[in-house]
């Protein structure tokens, strides 16, 4: 079974939202605030009917509204408060390969469809009261007291933890908080990962220990002592063991890692056994696995290993797992992207050849591109900080604190950014180098990306400007006087005496040319020096300032 | 697999043969639903199940004509209709819409084009008389209606989930019930099997206005269906000689003799087998020497002879074994021991009953009556004799 598409509706900072998720892996990516632990919080809700384990109706807040739709009805007049127009949460899963039994018409979307929706309303019981208190002019908050929790699938059959079609863990490492029923919780994950059999034999072999202690001869005598004049007592009395058959394991034992009790283990640790268990399910039963930030507390290395698990083992279960990190959505495959921003994009077309080359090289910030509001693609670190500088010397500022996120390709390449952007909708902006021939290398090249008009390139026309220090050479060349100042930025001191050795401006720009020619970390610490540099220091290139307008 | 229909006579086994053929499905991995239209019925069936498998399968459900009229046809898909969850079944024998013989107004079933909730619900909840008539309005809709939710149907889904649908006492469904079975017949490549039991349909079901109502009507359309019809001539119950009185009762409607397939009359019984009538004088004696249970058509048949004896309604007897019985005839059972077989048959519900009473009894079957029966083999029974034939 896997979820299709959910529809939210006023659950918490989702009005009216409609996610639509593969059937295998959902990478949910989005900024901070985004909604990202929301979206889970969701599934959660309308799949269990709970939220972070514990039954939905317990823990109904006003919280669980979303904000606008609550003061909208606040701010509404008195006659306009009727019960009929109380604010509702409703969240409906509409589910493939489930059970036909969940299958109906009883849906927002009236689609006929097996699913199941949760909604959470005014009790049908508790309107009478709700209207007494309307007639006082009582309602100044959303009277959440008068709300109950229905639970139905698609045929409108009520479902309730008996009647309950999907299996369904979470596992959210930070649930691990000292405070927060650390053991009900692992027991949760280890009980579902356990058989019947395994379980009963569990308990039964725990009861037996219990009553062993009884038996100890040390225990017998200590016993023997305790009241052996009757003094206390007329009856019998005895240290023993609570051996109540429903007192069951999980309540007393927990789980040692190394003899270590789980809850004192590193925390990455924790996170790590937590995940695999949740994932290495012998009896195959769960559906669907949320998963929460896997990365918090884990070492690059030991997140390597744990993503590798997940790669393997997470087959026939629908996985939904939030992150921050671009190492576990690359290593995951780029296309199970699911992202949450001003609209719910998902990377499902992404060609299958980036996908691939982003998986071998997994080292690369893709989440970058895919957050980032605006961004500018460049070739190696001079480019950025040449486009940073002058984006500071425009506007005093560097350009992510306007949220340009200046990205330097390197290794991964463009077209790999460039197929992400084209399909997340990111204004992006290429400068790129023509590397001796502008129509081959810029005109042709970019010529798949022409059709998206938030994708742009800028390069040098010029076949002569193959890269930038060429370009910045000439652009700062007008005269003799102009390239001195260039080289005064841009040169080391031992350099600049070489330079001023030499007369004519033909010598000094060869010079020059020379100098960066293959010298990645010169051409590196000149842009340095021109980055740190006064303001407008030097000229820069035409083709940069259009990238940058292109930009801003 | 062509759809069966099974008529089976009283005694005939056919819970047993019912639940049999359901075990043998779930055992091949299919899915089957077995339907039942009294409680009672539901109860015997699930009793069969666990005497025979222990547990009620996982592949086997066990439903409720009504429920599942209404959990598995109209409720997936009302909001065609009703936008408001249809939260249970309104059990009621009488037409919501008649008071004291009047019809109430706005209980149409259309009101401004639009489908009246009012004709088929009372407080939210799906009334018996029409709760058949809404679930194939709801399979219909699906025909008539355009656009997305158009796409349903309610027919599709059911095969969807089950391989093998029972339907048990259909000779209690009428009308807008046939018709659902035909939709589920037509469009649906799920097993059906219907089983009736017609001779012994005792309760006026329902107002329905639609046909077929008759019991003949019943068969003849399964029969116009194309079913298999298989005729479960046959009684575990009664010794042939009761079978040959019984089979009396019906003798006009073409149902094949029953066959007795009782086992032998256990020692101290048979000095007193079949079909007899018994004077009023003699009753107590007869009484004194059988101890027959007494069967009557209600409470205010003969109570000067019916007190400091266990007598029973013929309705409330269906479903149980005696080894004696003692019927008190109504006057139209007094003609039909006369000969005289146009009273009963005319109506439906008696001759029913007097099937069931007679099917009641293992070994023998006495009439309280001073007539000089005309029917053969139905001797006066004479406390000097022995009692056998």
């Amino acid at each position: 079974m896997h979820i299709e598409k959910l529809v939210i509706r006023n659950f918490k900072k989702f009005q009216n939202a409609t996610f639509e998720f593969n059937s295998d892996t959902n990478i949910i990516v989005g900024d901070n605030d985004s909604g990202k632990s929301t979206l889970l919080e969701a599934i959660e809700a309308c799949m269990n009917c709970t939220i972070h384990g514990r039954p939905l109706a317990g823990e109904l807040t006003a919280e669980f509204f979303n904000n606008q739709t609550v003061q909208a009805f606040l701010d509404s007049n008195e006659d306009q408060k009727t019960a009929d127009k109380l604010p509702e949460v409703l969240i409906e899963a509409y589910l493939a390969d489930a059970p036909e039994e969940l299958r109906g018409t009883n849906n927002s979307l009236n689609e006929n469809c097996t699913g199941i929706f949760v909604k959470i309303g005014i009790s049908p019981e508790l309107e009478p009261t709700y209207g007494r208190l309307l007639a006082d002019g009582k309602v100044n908050s959303l009277p959440t007291e008068f709300y109950s929790v229905e639970w139905f699938d698609f045929a409108w059959r009520k479902l309730n933890k008996f009647v309950n079609p999907a299996k369904i863990l979470c596992v959210e490492p930070d649930r691990l908080h000292p405070t927060f029923g650390k053991n009900k919780y692992i027991n949760n994950i280890l009980n579902e990962t356990l058989n019947e059999a395994s379980r009963s034999t569990l308990n039964f072999a725990y009861r037996q220990t219990k009553t062993q202690f009884d038996a100890d001869a040390e225990v017998v005598r200590i016993n023997a002592a305790l009241d052996n004049d009757h003094m206390i007592t007329s009856k019998s009395l005895k240290i023993t063991t609570d051996v109540k058959s429903n007192s069951t394991w999980e309540s007393n034992l927990h789980l040692a890692v190394d003899d270590v009790p789980f809850a004192h283990i590193g925390k990455g640790e924790q996170c790590q056994i937590q995940i695999k268990l949740a994932l290495h399910n012998n009896a195959d039963t769960l559906d669907l696995v949320l998963i929460e930030e896997p990365e918090n507390h884990l070492s690059h290395m030991s997140l390597n290993k744990l993503i590798s698990y997940v790669e393997l083992h997470h087959a026939g279960k629908q996985l939904f797992l939030t992150t921050h990190n671009s190492y576990v959505l690359n290593k995951l495959s780029m296309d199970k992207l699911c992202l949450i921003g001003a609209n719910y994009t998902r990377l499902k077309d992404l060609d299958a050849g980036t996908i691939k080359r982003i998986k071998r090289l997994p080292g690369y910030d893709t989440l970058r591109i895919v957050l980032a509001q605006k961004a500018i693609l460049v070739e190696g670190p001079s480019d950025e900080l040449i486009v940073k500088k002058l984006f500071k010397d425009k506007h005093g500022k560097l350009p992510e604190e306007m949220g340009i996120d200046v990205i330097v390709v390197s290794g991964l390449g463009f077209k790999n950014y460039l197929n992400i952007a084209k399909i997340i909708g990111t204004q992006t902006i290429v400068i790129r180098d023509n590397d001796g021939d502008y129509q081959a290398n810029v005109i042709n090249w970019f010529s798949a990306y022409e059709d998206a008009a938030h994708l742009q390139v800028s390069s040098a026309q010029d076949d002569t400007w193959n890269s930038l220090e060429p370009a910045l050479i000439e652009t700062n060349g007008e005269t003799i006087q102009t390239l001195e100042r260039f080289a005064q930025v841009a040169l080391s001191a031992q350099k600049k005496a070489e330079y001023d050795d030499l007369d004519d401006l033909e010598g000094k720009k060869v010079f020059l040319k020379d100098l960066f020619k293959d010298d990645g970390g010169k051409k590196v610490d000149s842009a340095i020096r021109v980055f740190d540099s006064d303001q407008n220091s030097i000229t820069y290139p035409d083709y940069i300032r259009k990238a940058l307008e292109l930009a801003e | 697999m062509p759809s069966r229909f099974v008529i089976a006579s009283a005694g005939a086994g056919k819970t047993t043969t019912l639940v049999g053929d359901a075990l043998e499905a779930a055992e091949a991995n299919r899915t089957v639903l077995i339907l039942t239209y009294t409680r009672n019925n539901q109860v015997e069936v699930i009793k069969k199940i666990r005497e025979v498998k222990g547990h009620i399968p996982d592949k086997i459900r066990v439903k409720g004509w009504f429920s599942f009229l209404l959990e598995e046809i109209i409720r997936p898909y009302q909001r065609c209709f009703f936008d408001q969850r249809i939260s249970n079944v309104q059990f009621d024998v009488s037409d919501p819409h008649k008071r004291d013989r009047y019809s109430i107004p706005g209980r149409a079933e259309i009101i401004g084009g639009r489908v009246n909730s009012r004709h088929y619900l009372v407080n939210g909840k799906a009334h018996t008389t029409y709760i058949s008539k809404l679930a194939v309005k709801i399979c219909q809709k699906r025909k008539q209606g355009r656009g997305r939710a158009a796409t349903y149907d309610p027919i599709q889904r059911l095969s969807a989930i089950y391989d093998l649908i029972i339907i048990d006492e259909v000779q209690d469904l009428v009308g807008w019930d046939f018709s659902l079975i035909e939709l589920i017949l037509s469009s649906c490549p799920v097993e059906l099997l219907c089983v009736g039991d017609f001779r012994q349909t005792i309760y006026q079901t329902s107002h329905a206005t639609k046909n077929p109502r008759a019991s003949l009507q019943k068969k003849q359309w399964f029969l116009d269906k194309n079913f298999e019809c298989i005729d479960e001539n046959h009684s575990y119950r009664c010794i042939q000689m009761i079978c040959n009185l019984a089979d009396l009762v019906h003798a006009n409607e073409a149902y094949k003799p029953t066959v007795s397939r009782a086992a032998p009359v256990p020692d101290g019984l048979d000095d007193h087998v079949g079909a007899f009538s018994v004077r009023e004088e003699d009753f107590p004696a007869y009484m004194d020497r059988y101890n027959p249970i007494i069967l009557r058509w209600d409470v205010r048949a003969r109570p000067d002879l019916c007190s400091g004896h266990v007598c029973q309604n013929f309705g409330e007897s269906k479903g149980s074994t005696y080894d004696r019985v003692l019927i008190l005839p109504t006057t139209s059972i007094r003609q039909f021991l006369l000969g005289n077989f146009g009273p009963i048959r005319s109506s439906e519900k008696a001759l029913n009953k007097l099937y069931v009473a007679i099917t009641r009894a293992r070994y023998s079957v006495a009439f309280l009556t001073n007539d000089a029966s005309r029917l053969d083999n139905l001797p006066i029974w004479h406390p000097a004799e022995n009692g056998d034939l």
